[in-house]
């Protein structure tokens, strides 16, 4: 071999010729690395949701760079004794190399004409013969006698990503974000108007009405052509996109829809970033001048009893009512218990600082390598990315909808622009809420009266999700 | 449209109608059961803190006769922050004195280090 063939083999050999072999689908990786890339730029340049759009991004980017290998699977393969093999295992001098799985069948009248003497050690023993093969026979408790087929169990190592993949898999990284969350968040403006509650659920509406909307796809007759007749497991994994909550997304899309996830996760976090410019036109439109101008009175104080019971009433009642929730709800709770409860100051402080950070670095980039080009790159994302935006703004108007009816119930004591901050979004939706009522009256400050029904939304999103969960999972 | 397809179709609508439907039910009826349990909190701890005797009705807060003015933030202070020193202004008060934030400015002379960067390093430094 010259010099030059064997720069043409490595080159041959390398991901750069993958990704330029466009007949073979490189231009899709190049396109997602690009994707990679505008992401990477809105999470360092632009600062949209840094913490997480980064390790998406960037393991997004990872991911398409051909022959990496970081999302490959776990290959498990048994593979067949060799005829010397066979025969050493037969006399018990055979070298372990691998683990063994072993199989018995069982001899009766049909087979037994297959046992054949051979010389083992010195020793004629019989053995059971198929084709070439030779197998050990053995005897059970009762006297029945087997062949026993060995075979070495090998495994290829699986990509770096596939093995902390399955902390997403199996729906373990969103809960323990969920208790990281419950440690960081005040539920006292909620304890202090409880009515909060309610337009938590409110914003949950645009969860369904996409969910209704995805559905309705199905009825296109060009739909099957262009892979957009979602199941209801995909249109549930779209819907709650609605919630503004990524923990409750990934959850909830991990077990309905895995496929979907990379997309979905994408615009999820997308939308959460854009929160200060998709909420504020929807909720002018919705409400008028007087309205937004409303002071609300000031909050009461919340006695630490009260701080510690909600934690274990909240949980008692959503996982009796809905125990698919148990997950989410439990480990924000448990989060929320630490933090109130002033006894493990130590556990909480790990919570919501190292553990909170590892695992928002892991779910980050494996959610982002599920975003290879062969699931991301198909008319199912634009149309996820869509209608995660109509989720997003329907949610925004079911909350302010209801605040409206609170203002006219309460004799204009409620300002309706604390209904937006009900999709979750914590706490990103209830400042919006605050710098938008003060726009209209400098002297006015939502902010406490927001965080009411926005961490109102957190439960509410997953309660919603546990309810798509129950019904589609 | 053939019938067939009408009929899928109406199926269709009719299974997403009744999740939207239960979905809806559900997260309502869970969060108005969360809603009457901590109304009830609420009423057994104002009735726990309630003293008849020793209370005086509290001043009516003055009429807002106008808003006052914005802030002058200057440049380089994020939005962030002249909402927390607003909210803490506004948590503070007792209902009966207005305050007015006038203007917002980092504190930050020549020479000196930011105020946050004081404190991760008097946190940093501290144990030792």
């Amino acid at each position: 071999m010259n010099l030059w063939d064997a720069i043409a083999q490595i080159w041959e050999e390398s991901g750069f010729a993958r990704l330029l072999n466009f007949e073979n689908g490189g231009w899709k990786n190049l396109i997602m690395i690009g994707i990679a890339c505008v992401l990477l730029f809105l999470a360092i340049k632009k600062k949209y949701e840094p913490l997480l759009l980064l390790p998406i991004a960037f393991g997004m980017l990872l991911v398409n760079l051909p022959l990496g290998g970081v999302m490959d699977p776990q290959q498990n393969s048994l593979v067949p004794f060799t005829h010397e093999e066979q025969i050493a295992y037969i006399s018990g001098t055979y070298e372990q190399v691998y683990p063994v799985s072993i199989t018995e069948f069982e001899i009766d009248d049909s087979n037994e004409k297959n046992i054949v003497k051979m010389d083992v050690n010195g020793v004629e023993t019989d053995v059971y013969k198929s084709g070439d093969d030779y197998y050990k026979i053995v005897e059970d408790a009762k006297g029945n006698r087997h062949f026993v087929v060995p075979q070495w169990q090998h495994f290829e190592q699986g990509g770096l990503f596939w093995y902390l993949y399955q902390g997403v898999k199996f729906g373990i990284y969103p809960p323990l974000i969920f208790l990281g969350i419950g440690c960081m968040t005040d539920f006292g403006p909620l304890l202090s108007n409880p009515k909060s509650f309610l337009l938590g659920a409110a914003a949950q509406l645009g969860i369904f009405a996409t969910f209704f909307g995805a559905s309705l796809f199905g009825m296109l007759p060009f739909a099957e052509d262009l892979g957009i007749a979602f199941t209801n497991q995909e249109a549930a994994s779209i819907a709650i996109i609605g919630g503004a909550d990524g923990p409750t997304a990934i959850y909830l899309t991990s077990k309905l829809a895995p496929h979907l996830l990379g997309a979905i996760a994408v615009a999820a976090y997308s939308y959460m970033a854009l929160v200060p410019i998709i909420q504020p036109p929807i909720m002018r439109a919705l409400t008028t001048k007087k309205e937004r101008s409303v002071v609300m009175t000031q909050l009461r104080t919340v006695s630490k009893t009260e701080k510690i019971l909600f934690p274990i009433f909240v949980t008692a009642v959503c996982v009796l009512l809905l125990p698919s929730a148990a997950p989410l709800i439990g480990m924000l709770m448990l989060g929320n218990l630490f933090r109130e409860s002033g006894v493990v100051e130590r556990i909480t402080k790990t919570a919501q600082n190292e553990l909170m950070n590892i695992i928002t670095i892991l779910l980050g980039v494996t959610v982002g390598a599920t975003a290879n080009a062969n699931t991301f790159l198909q008319p199912k994302t634009l149309l996820i990315i869509c209608l995660g935006l109509i989720a997003f703004a329907m949610g925004t108007a079911g909350g302010v909808l209801l605040g409206k009816l609170m203002y006219f119930f309460s004799g204009g004591k409620v300002n309706p622009l604390i209904g937006s901050a009900g999709v979750s979004a914590v706490p990103m939706a209830a400042r919006v809420a605050q710098k938008v009522g003060q726009q209209e009256n400098p002297s006015n400050f939502l902010l406490m009266h927001a965080m009411g029904p926005n961490v109102a939304g957190v439960i509410g999103s997953a309660v919603a999700a546990g309810v798509l969960l129950t019904l589609f999972g | 449209m053939s019938s067939t397809l009408l009929l899928q179709a109406g199926n269709l609508l009719a299974d997403a109608g009744m999740t939207v439907l239960i979905g809806v039910v559900v997260v309502f009826g869970v969060l108005l059961v969360l809603t009457f349990v901590f109304w009830l909190f609420g009423v057994v701890a104002r009735a726990g803190s309630h003293k008849p005797a020793a209370t005086k009705p509290a001043p009516a807060p003055k009429p807002i006769k106008q808003p006052a003015p914005a802030p002058a933030v200057d440049d380089g202070v994020p939005e962030e922050v002249v909402a927390v020193i607003a909210a803490a202004i506004a948590a503070m008060s007792d209902g009966a004195t207005r305050y007015a934030v006038r203007r917002i400015s980092p504190a930050r002379s020549q020479g000196a280090r930011p105020v946050w960067a004081a404190a991760g390093i008097a946190d940093n430094t501290q144990p030792f």
